[in-house]
């Protein structure tokens, strides 16, 4: 059963088509990467499969459940969205701000159980951000932030996970730790995690299938390999691209 | 590393102080009782005079000065998570600005303090009422259209208060000065406060781990399965409500609304289930002895409770945002 399933999904954004009719089975232990040019709708579309904002047509199905019929609360369960950015209005410590990750699991009238507790601490070491559970949000860079938010995704614990740019504020070395995480997750848990990303060779090297907006509505959706042609990668970005090809990867180049 | 206490530590903190707090307001006056002879009092013995000047004068005062300073930093504590902005207070979406005018205009008619509350009340919810329905327009309504809405309205009342107070004859100027500045005096009834201010704590504390992400704003709010719009209108219409209820029967006091959240805030954590009983708590004991030093200063004259929380308020303020700046 697909993880993710759309029939005629149409989605618009100010008048402007980010897909149409759009049919995709997105199968569970699979890590899929989107990619397109700035305002393309990336972020607009994993708005709508996270259910922020409503479609202008056609129906989506988390594990063959229909949308609508899961609740707000029902998805959350199912599905965890990273946000391009976090807003942090008011003090609160990192550990405090990865356990709102917990909500959706927590009933009405409980509050954190040592499990969520322990579910938290574990997401803020895979983030590496264990050392730092009682610091004040505002006292983070912009990369440790980051690192808190995907924490929060990860104590979310959803069977799907959207990530809006990921990696874009961190280090290399964050970059690939949890980039290698996340298609850990896909591949021995079973999950679905579908991320938009500008860096194609990340995309090449992590993503088993790959989206590509063009952002005129039109979009292609594939093996990784197939996929990322230096034709199809020419059209997306508009320049010219090189495929340097050895003997366990492939890298590209702005021409 | 920013210290937080438990909720434990708080109301161990917090409850003695109240009790404390309204002890002295039950003592101080123009008759000065020690401890022993208010607990006399409230026991059940004492003198005839004592017990009048505790039962019927200050208990009922003191009463009313708690409530209303625990429903201003309740509905303070809300406003700022409903606008997503550390500087709200009770009244910046210009709930005190209708209650004002409607206020105004009854001491105006010389009216009984009945209807000076009666239409500061309507005034109040009046207000609420336009600022949702204008903010609302076409499409949802994001904390900064609300924000901006509000203003706007508040200093459009700002402006009706200023002609109010030009056309109003000499002789009902004083109270009318006084009412705006915030005024205890006819706070004799405290049941209908405190009944609001239990009743909404007690309704919105299972809420308050939701208040906790809607504090992160809407989409993280609504990502993790929080049903946004309703708790939104929820939270707009309780803050509106305790708003209304405190200026019909304290006028418009200030500062306790903005302060008493950012201090339970940097004490205690901004988690509501913590923030929200505690701002109670606070609110109320400052309010009590704002109102106490109001009525002792400058004996038998009384100044309008709202200066001295002013007084207080001002410098508390700012050095919280200066502390507040060397931390971002």
């Amino acid at each position: 059963m697909s993880a993710l399933a759309l029939r005629n999904l149409t989605v618009r954004i100010a008048g402007k088509s980010v897909c149409e009719n759009l049919d995709l089975d997105l199968a569970p232990g699979r890590v899929i990467g989107v990619l397109g040019g700035n305002g393309v709708g990336k972020t607009t579309l994993l708005h709508t499969l996270a259910g922020l904002r409503d479609a202008e047509g056609g129906r989506m199905a988390l594990f063959g459940e229909a949308f609508e019929s899961l609740g707000r609360r029902g998805v959350a369960q199912r599905l965890a969205l990273l946000m391009q950015d976090q807003d942090d209005p008011f003090p609160a410590t990192v550990l405090e701000t990865c356990l709102i990750g917990r909500h959706p699991h927590i009933g009405f009238w409980q509050w954190e159980s040592p499990d969520d507790l322990r579910i938290a601490r574990d997401a803020l070491r895979t983030t590496g951000m264990a050392s730092l559970e009682h610091r004040d949000v505002h006292e983070l860079s912009g990369g440790e932030r980051r690192r808190l938010a995907i924490a929060t995704v990860l104590a979310q614990d959803a069977r799907i996970i959207l990530l809006d740019e990921p990696v874009d504020q961190l280090d290399i070395f964050h970059q690939m730790k949890l980039l290698a995480h996340f298609a850990r997750l896909a591949v021995e848990e079973s999950r679905l995690v579908l991320m938009s990303l500008h860096d194609v060779n990340m995309a090449a090297r992590f993503c088993d299938e790959v989206i590509l907006m063009f952002g005129d509505g039109e979009l292609l959706h594939g093996e990784t390999y197939k996929v990322l042609t230096t034709a199809n990668l020419e059209r997306l970005y508009r320049i010219p691209v090189r495929m340097i090809v050895t003997e366990d990867a492939l890298f590209f180049q702005p021409g | 590393m920013p210290h937080r206490i438990s909720l434990t530590v708080l109301f161990a903190l917090l409850l003695p102080l109240a009790g404390a707090a309204m002890l002295l307001a039950l003592a101080t006056g123009s008759v000065s009782l020690d401890p022993a002879e208010v607990l006399a009092v409230l026991a059940g013995d004492g003198e005839l005079l004592h017990r009048t000047l505790v039962l019927e004068l200050r208990l009922p005062r003191a009463l009313t000065a708690f409530a209303i300073g625990g429903l201003l930093a309740l509905a303070g504590a809300l406003m700022q998570v409903l606008l997503r902005n550390p500087l709200a207070d009770p009244y910046v979406l210009g709930v005190s600005g209708g209650a004002a005018v409607g206020a105004l205009g009854m001491l105006m008619l010389g009216a009984a303090s009945f209807w000076v509350g009666s239409a500061a009340f309507t005034g109040a919810l009046g207000s609420t009422l336009l600022v949702f329905s204008l903010a609302h327009g076409r499409g949802g309504w994001t904390p900064t259209r609300l924000l901006l809405t509000g203003v706007v309205v508040a200093a459009g009342w700002g402006a009706l208060i200023s002609l109010l107070l030009a056309l109003g004859p000499d002789g009902s100027l004083r109270s009318m000065l006084f009412w705006l500045m915030g005024d205890l005096s006819y706070g004799t009834s405290p049941g209908v406060a405190w009944l609001v201010l239990v009743l909404g704590l007690a309704a919105l504390l299972p809420f308050s781990r939701h208040l906790n992400l809607l504090a992160r704003g809407d989409l993280q709010a609504r990502a993790l399965g929080v049903p946004v719009q309703r708790l939104n209108l929820g939270i707009y219409l309780a803050a509106s409500l305790f708003t209304a209820i405190a200026v019909m029967q304290g006028g418009s006091i200030g500062f306790v609304g903005l302060v008493i959240p950012h201090m339970l805030r940097l004490t205690a954590g901004a988690d509501h289930r913590r923030l929200l009983p505690g701002v109670v708590l606070a609110g109320g004991i400052l309010l009590v002895l704002a109102d106490t030093l109001a009525r002792t200063l400058l004996a038998p004259r009384q100044l309008p409770v709202g200066v001295v929380t002013a007084f207080i308020g001002v410098p508390l303020f700012l050095y919280l945002l200066n502390r507040s700046r060397s931390s971002v």
